[in-house]
């Protein structure tokens, strides 16, 4: 078991709450996506998950134990990014990072590993700091699947790499997952490209949690209904309606709610337009509605 | 094969529909084995889980089955399924509507059948 559980956690920097009373559990062996604004606290998270930065309060507990000062734990997590913050390393060859990975994941798969190195056609007698910037992040993304942590954070991993390398790494993520299952956590701002491939979405705007759910339901709820501003109305009266545009007598209203069959009968009727949206315009909406939801 | 994200219809389903028409069109024959949650997964881009589930969805209505440790397979009679299910939603989904429709314009039946035979494409009945 490997279950992840943050409890009332706050990370305060100078006078910013980075996380601001964070409760969460991480479902085990879930492919979840991390999605917010710049500064919302996305990688602050994954930090005090990795346990490379510590609570201001509250606790990260793994197993019930928490995970502060507890090497045993710490090795069950990889955050895929992290290789540059270390100093001194810049001047390693990629050979000798990942040497060094092998060495601090248990369950580091060696066979795998040079697998990738193939498939992404990575030269690692060179070194990091003379790798190009889309090379440098194959680097944490090699880290992030070869070590088959039981708990993996991708820190957006994309940075620099061309659409070719990122289908690459989604691809053989995807298919990896299925063979050896494992929580995965992946921030990302290219929400498109990974919808589909999350299980859970969690959202965070200045440093809360604005959204924790599956992403089927994500895909039955999003709607956005457009029509004669009355009319629109008069279906959406006991519905969450996350954001609204109006253009004269039309509206757009977003709405994150379930319909019933006889209520989409209704809104077909009053010749309401009801189509879905995608997470990206979902979050995009949401953040533009603010924090009213 | 790619999703449509904009439509209503859930991931999984689509999927389930997918194969469906794959084998109404034969690109996959009664007793062949379908993809597996692996290869949909990664063609599709798209979750294991929900992937597992389109294709569950199809074992429930008796389309695919599961030989162990082999993979899913076609049944035998599937097409037939597949034809009956999707005829009783032609006559719902298309049928219903263009009479609703038709009904709003005044149309009367005969009008409607003149087009109907005035359409090029279709099956005739000496076809």
């Amino acid at each position: 078991m490997n279950n992840v559980m943050l409890n009332e956690v706050y990370k305060v920097f100078d006078d910013t709450k980075a996380i601001d009373n964070l409760t969460l559990e991480i479902e085990l062996n879930k492919i979840y996506g991390l999605i917010g604004r710049n500064g919302a606290g996305k990688t602050t998270l994954l930090k005090l998950l990795a346990n490379q930065l510590y609570p201001t309060s509250g606790t990260v507990k793994i197993d019930d134990k928490i995970l502060k000062d507890n090497d045993e734990l710490t090795q069950r997590i990889c955050l895929a990014r992290e290789v540059i913050s270390v100093r001194g390393i810049k001047d390693f060859k990629l050979k000798q990072i990942f040497d060094i990975a092998s060495l601090i994941y248990p369950n580091w798969d060696n066979e795998f590993y040079k697998k990738l190195i193939d498939q992404f056609d990575l030269d690692i007698k060179k070194k990091y700091i003379k790798s190009s910037k889309g090379m440098q992040t194959m680097v944490g993304i090699i880290i992030g699947l070869a070590s088959r942590a039981p708990v993996t954070l991708f820190d957006e991993p994309y940075v620099g790499l061309d659409p070719v390398a990122r289908e690459l790494f989604y691809e053989i993520l995807i298919n990896d997952y299925e063979k050896s299952p494992r929580t995965i956590i992946i921030s990302t701002h290219l929400i498109n490209e990974l919808e589909n491939s999350f299980e859970k979405v969690l959202i965070l705007h200045k440093g809360k949690l604005m959204l924790n759910e599956d992403m089927e339901d994500i895909k039955n709820k999003a709607r956005v209904l457009s029509g004669e501003k009355n009319k629109v109305d008069s279906v959406t009266k006991n519905k969450k309606i996350i954001y609204k545009q109006s253009l004269g007598r039309l509206v757009n209203y977003t709405v994150l709610d379930t319909f019933t069959e006889q209520e989409i009968k209704d809104i077909n009727n009053l010749q309401i337009d009801f189509s879905s949206l995608s997470l990206q315009k979902l979050f995009v909406n949401l953040s533009k509605g603010g924090e009213t939801i | 094969m790619e999703l449509k994200t904009n439509l209503t219809t859930p991931i999984f389903i689509q999927i389930a529909e997918m194969i469906e028409d794959q084998i109404l069109k034969k690109i996959i024959e009664e007793q062949e084995r379908v993809y597996s949650t692996n290869e949909l997964a990664t063609l599709l881009h798209v979750n294991p889980a929900t992937a597992r589930k389109g294709l569950n969805l199809l074992v429930n209505e008796e389309i695919i089955y599961k030989k162990r440790g082999i993979g899913m397979f076609v049944k035998e009679g599937a097409t037939q399924i597949i034809k009956t299910k999707r005829m009783n939603s032609f006559f719902q989904n298309y049928i219903i509507k263009m009479m609703q429709e038709a009904e709003k314009l005044g149309l009367n039946k005969e009008d409607i059948i003149e087009s109907i035979k005035s359409y090029p494409g279709g099956i005739d009945n000496n076809e």
